[in-house]
């Protein structure tokens, strides 16, 4: 199995009804960046995209044709990705660098994400790369209040797109990214002006992607200090609060902090045990760990029952050498979490 | 696959292949990999004994979860197979936020290695 970071990246790209996600594919898809990569997208949608995939991707395309990508054919986004994948050995189609997948409006995008990482053979040549959520400026906060699958999209999102900001109002844009900023504080906002995005920033490479080596991890350390800074008046020591008192909603995000340095053993079982049990609920746990023993801080990245495999940072970002871990959860007791870590940790703690 | 047992062998998990696992693919080397295991197998145990439970090494591959009795026994290779054998052990939830397994853990004496 090749090293995590040289295994081909899939970007996922969702986004509910109508928020323009083909548009921003479309825009993508024109970019000299993305000459190298696949693209799947369903057939589910109403604009010509296909179209221009046809004329534009040539054999790198592959067309779904089961509708909703997640709930009916996981097994063919499997498939497609094999069936790609072998042509791209046999030298049929080019030897792309990175796959695109979008999922339609409806869909809840951990299906597609559980695929990639959990498949035997898929997980040997792909992994996840940038989940990217388009939210619509002008009814983006009609939809997080109704559709839990649009709350949903914006919780496991690397990078965020405001859509149609142009038309949308100012009160309503500002309101709309205050609240996606407290539904997901690690996220990566950007905005579309009239289907203009920058997409060379969109596609920034990701985590795991040695070039940047980082850049990311302190893009969103920045971001959630910033917030925690926000929030200090309201929470108590190493606790930042956040959305508690949004009575409707139980999606919230937090960020635990450990002034001692964690037992990597012992940080293994609590947070395998943590998915089993409650993997539906933990949409995202991203952090930088100060591991007993170790100089580098250990960055992980989970996105509900998937965990990336953990990572070394070079050096620190930043002065605080503390662990912190954010948390997006779905009505878990944040209270009962850290306490439960700590005591995980405690059982390791005379490890020499 | 293991040719003796016919057991599906799928790479370590990231749990076991140290913690760098995004940048190298290997599992951690021999001796460190032997200890590193035991001190595994003595955590889990502190947090099996809740649910009158034991795991075990077998051959450093796999880990033997049984009850007490011995009357149930389950072999498995990585930890989120562990919590779903101990689950279909014991007919309990293995839930880590579980107030009586965090009092029970809290004043648990800690694991030397």
């Amino acid at each position: 199995m090749a090293a995590y970071s040289r295994l081909i990246p899939v970007f996922v790209i969702t986004g509910f009804l109508g928020s323009g996600k083909t548009t921003l594919l479309n825009r993508m898809l024109r970019h000299p960046s993305l000459r190298d990569a696949a693209v799947l997208v369903n057939e589910f949608g109403d604009v010509g995209l296909d179209h221009f995939l046809v004329e534009k991707m040539d054999e790198n395309t592959v067309l779904l044709e089961s509708g909703c990508l997640c709930c009916t054919i996981r097994d063919d986004l499997k498939k497609s990705i094999i069936e790609l994948n072998s042509k791209r050995e046999r030298g049929e189609v080019p030897r792309y660098k990175r796959m695109i997948v979008e999922t339609t409006g409806l869909a809840d995008p951990s299906p597609i994400i559980f695929t990639l990482s959990s498949d035997t053979v898929l997980k040997h040549h792909y992994r996840l790369g940038t989940v990217i959520t388009t939210v619509d400026g002008v009814n983006g906060l009609g939809a997080l209040k109704r559709h839990a699958e649009s709350v949903k999209q914006a919780s496991v999102a690397d990078r965020i797109v405001i859509t149609k900001s142009d038309i949308a109002d100012a009160t309503q844009l500002a309101r709309l990214r205050a609240k996606l900023e407290r539904l997901n504080p690690t996220a990566e906002f950007l905005t579309a002006i009239d289907g203009k995005v920058d997409v060379r920033h969109l596609l920034r490479a990701d985590l795991y992607d040695l070039k940047t080596k980082g850049a990311e991890v302190r893009r969103w350390l920045a971001a959630e200090a910033e917030r925690a800074g926000h929030d200090d008046d309201h929470a108590g020591p190493n606790v930042n609060r956040h959305d508690v008192n949004r009575h409707d909603e139980r999606i919230r995000s937090f960020t635990l902090i450990y002034d001692e340095p964690l037992d990597w053993t012992a940080f293994g079982i609590w947070l395998t045990m943590l998915l089993h049990c409650h993997g539906e609920k933990m949409l995202r746990v991203k952090g930088l760990l100060n591991v007993k023993g170790i100089d580098a801080p250990v960055l992980i990245n989970g996105v509900q029952h998937v965990v990336h495999p953990p990572m070394h940072l070079k050096a620190w970002p930043d002065d605080d050498h503390r662990s912190r871990i954010v948390f997006i959860v779905d009505d878990i007791d944040q209270a009962l979490l850290e306490r439960s870590l700590a005591a995980f940790n405690k059982v390791g703690a005379a490890a020499a | 696959m293991c040719a003796l047992c016919g057991a599906l062998m799928d790479g370590p998990h990231w749990t076991e292949r140290g913690t760098d696992a995004g940048r190298a693919d290997a599992a951690l080397p021999g001796r460190r990999r032997y200890l590193e295991r035991c001190y595994r197998v003595a955590l889990l145990n502190r947090v099996l004994a809740r649910y009158g439970c034991t795991a075990d090494d077998w051959a450093g591959n796999q880990y033997v979860v049984r009850n007490r009795s011995g009357g149930a026994t389950e072999v498995v290779t990585n930890l989120p197979q562990l919590w779903l054998a101990l689950e279909a052990i014991t007919r309990k939830t293995a839930d880590p936020l579980d107030p009586e397994l965090i009092a029970r853990l809290e004043k648990a004496p800690p694991v030397t290695h």
